[in-house]
């Protein structure tokens, strides 16, 4: 390892982190999962710094991609866990969020890892398509492909959950 | 597809993340991490043929690696496939059968298995390398060639099955894949498998020789400070390539830990059938750790002690075990060290003007505890390990703070209320309260019953 980073990474975490927690949770599905995948993505980050300090942010997202999708272990699926937030206990959201939330984690879930990813740095990271070609080392055209189909996937499976409010706040109503 | 289901997509997806955080300590895990990192690349460079590859046979050890923790080497065929069984069930053919059996029916899923980002499209010849005896039945560790494709590229690659006996028939425990061609950067435990625990009760643990001294931890030691130590390591003789060892049968080995010696210079082995998951592996999706086990954490909310309920926000700017700024207490060493909190925090502002922070919170394979955080006006900060608690106990949480600070009551949904030897109760508080020092007694009171608990 090389000069240890400084205050340069520990601002690009604070920063950045929670944005890149929230885009591994999609591409993961799993609120742990999605923290380790932060904490690993993160370690490389930091043991590169002197080399990406001045573009952290795409590495980390590659690095993000990259664990989400080279996943080699066998995965092992374990009975349906409730996510553990850090939630007001009185919030009248919750409950809805917590249903919506399992029906967007089985959707995600059904999605070919590419296909998921594309989606999410997509729509969710809102990348254009020639960045997204370049985090999945893909072309342009199989980006287009790829957030297509995926698009019409999560439609087909979320279409419920688009035809009827999801929570008080109105959204999707 | 059009414009309204992307910004639907957008609109869901936001939705879902909105209340994620990150861990208030990510900054120190990734720098654990980087620490654990760097000592691990110590391990290999100094004994990269030594350390896991005994476990399964040989398989990656003998491949090399780099300073940057590239593994950089042309395919080969996988060392020591072909090599005889070992251990004492090695000339037992029913057995091996038995097991190839049990292996093939588990390792065909990954064949069929949906929504992986991998598929293995085909499973080649097997290898059982390890068949043998142990008090709680039969082990065996066995190997098979596959070719995994991703976008339509082939990766040669070998599955590492564990079985052990129950009742009575070998049963996959834990398995796991590693690419021959990829580096092993991509690995959470590169190859790191060194030993698992045999039997439904997981009451003897097996280890592979690693090729220098070995030791094993059946317990940590919680201090009052809140540091864990480990300080019941006992070393492991090996015999044949194998140590078998009884350890205390329990459900959850979480707590057991097997390291090279000297003990902290270097990273533990990692083991297999740990926890209570024996039958219930599939191939899936979601990668996680085994979040629906009850682990007697109190499922309770945030309290203030003194002030308005609920605290939360107020509570999250006290410290907390996984909160502290530089270097987390309540973690082991030498083990499993993920540390768990428990949804149930209470904080407030003690007679001294410190803030008091208290919870509850589990390492795996030990009982849930409770902990303190207090912290001073001059900014110190203060942890005590309480210990375990009985979650049915008419006043679960009773936490006798320092310095002459008082104590922490707690139970959900009860009225507490305090009084000082004959006097009258008083400071009557819902679910959580920071009563003084001089109290004797708490009323809980709860569906128009009470019970009086002496303090002190």
């Amino acid at each position: 390892m090389g000069q240890e980073p400084g205050t340069g990474f520990d601002d690009f975490v604070r920063g950045r982190a929670g944005a890149l927690l929230r885009s591994a949770y999609l591409l993961t599905g799993d609120r742990h999962a999605a923290e380790d995948l932060l904490q690993d993505a993160l370690e490389r980050v930091y043991r590169r710094w002197s080399r990406i300090a001045t573009s952290p942010e795409a590495y980390a997202r590659r690095a993000l991609v990259n664990g989400a999708t080279n996943r080699w272990r066998l995965r092992r699926r374990r009975p349906e866990a409730p996510l553990i937030d850090a939630h007001d206990p009185a919030d009248p959201d919750h409950a809805g969020r917590v249903a919506l939330r399992a029906v967007v984690e089985n959707a995600l879930r059904e999605l070919p890892a590419r296909q998921r990813a594309t989606v999410v740095l997509r729509y969710f990271d809102d990348l254009s398509e020639a960045e997204v070609a370049s985090l999945l080392n893909c072309s342009v055209g199989t980006v287009k492909t790829h957030a297509s189909r995926g698009l019409a996937r999560l439609r087909t499976a979320l279409g419920p959950t688009f035809d009827a409010p999801v929570s008080p706040s109105g959204r999707n109503s | 597809m059009n414009s309204a289901d992307e910004r639907d997509i957008r609109n869901v997806m936001s939705e879902v993340t909105r209340d994620l955080e990150p861990s208030p300590v990510l900054m120190e895990l990734v720098r654990r991490k980087v620490r654990r990192r760097n000592r691990q690349h110590g391990l290999l460079a100094a004994a990269a043929a030594v350390v896991l590859l005994v476990a399964v046979g040989g398989v990656l050890a003998l491949r090399p690696w780099h300073a940057d923790n590239r593994y950089d080497a042309p395919l080969a065929p996988i060392p020591g496939f072909d090599q005889p069984t070992r251990g004492d069930l090695a000339g037992d053919n029913r057995y091996a059968d038995d097991v190839t059996t049990a292996w093939g029916a588990w390792a065909r899923q990954w064949q069929v298995a949906k929504g992986n980002s991998y598929r293995v499209t085909e499973l080649g010849a097997t290898n059982l390398t390890w068949a043998l005896n142990t008090p709680a039945g039969r082990v065996a560790v066995i190997e098979q060639e596959l070719t995994v494709s991703e976008d339509h590229v082939d990766h040669p690659g070998v599955a590492i099955g564990y079985l052990t006996d129950i009742v009575g028939r070998p049963h996959v425990v834990d398995a796991l894949w590693e690419p021959l061609d990829q580096p092993l950067e991509q690995l959470p435990f590169p190859g790191g498998t060194g030993g698992m625990l045999a039997g439904a009760d997981r009451s003897v643990l097996v280890v592979f020789d690693p090729g220098g001294p070995v030791g094993y931890s059946v317990k940590r030691t919680y201090h009052p400070d809140g540091q864990i130590t480990r300080d019941d390591w006992k070393p492991l003789h090996f015999t044949g390539g194998v140590a078998v060892v009884r350890v205390p049968p329990r459900a959850d080995q979480g707590a057991i830990a097997v390291a090279p010696r000297p003990y902290g210079q270097s990273q533990p082995l990692w083991l297999v059938n740990t926890a209570d998951n024996a039958g219930i592996y599939q191939v899936g999706t979601v990668p996680s750790r085994d979040q629906n086990r009850p682990d007697g954490r109190l499922n309770w909310d945030t309290y203030h002690l003194n002030g308005p309920n609920p605290g939360t926000n107020e509570c999250l700017r006290l410290p907390s075990p996984v909160s502290y700024p530089t270097r987390s207490p309540f973690t082991d060493p030498l083990g499993a060290s993920e540390i768990s909190e428990g949804p149930f925090t209470a904080c407030g502002t003690t007679p001294d003007g410190s803030g008091v922070t208290i919870g509850d919170a589990v390492l795996p394979g030990d009982p849930a505890f409770l902990w303190y955080a207090l912290r001073s006006p001059a900014g110190t900060i203060r942890y005590g390990y309480v210990g375990p608690f009985d979650a049915s106990a008419p006043l679960p949480v009773k936490v006798t703070l320092p310095s002459g600070q008082g104590y922490v009551v707690a139970r959900k949904g009860a009225v507490l209320s305090y009084r000082i030897n004959n006097g009258p109760w008083q400071g009557a508080r819902e679910n959580a309260a920071l009563v003084p020092a001089e109290a004797t007694a708490v009323q809980v009171a709860t569906n128009g019953s009470s019970t009086v608990v002496p303090l002190g």
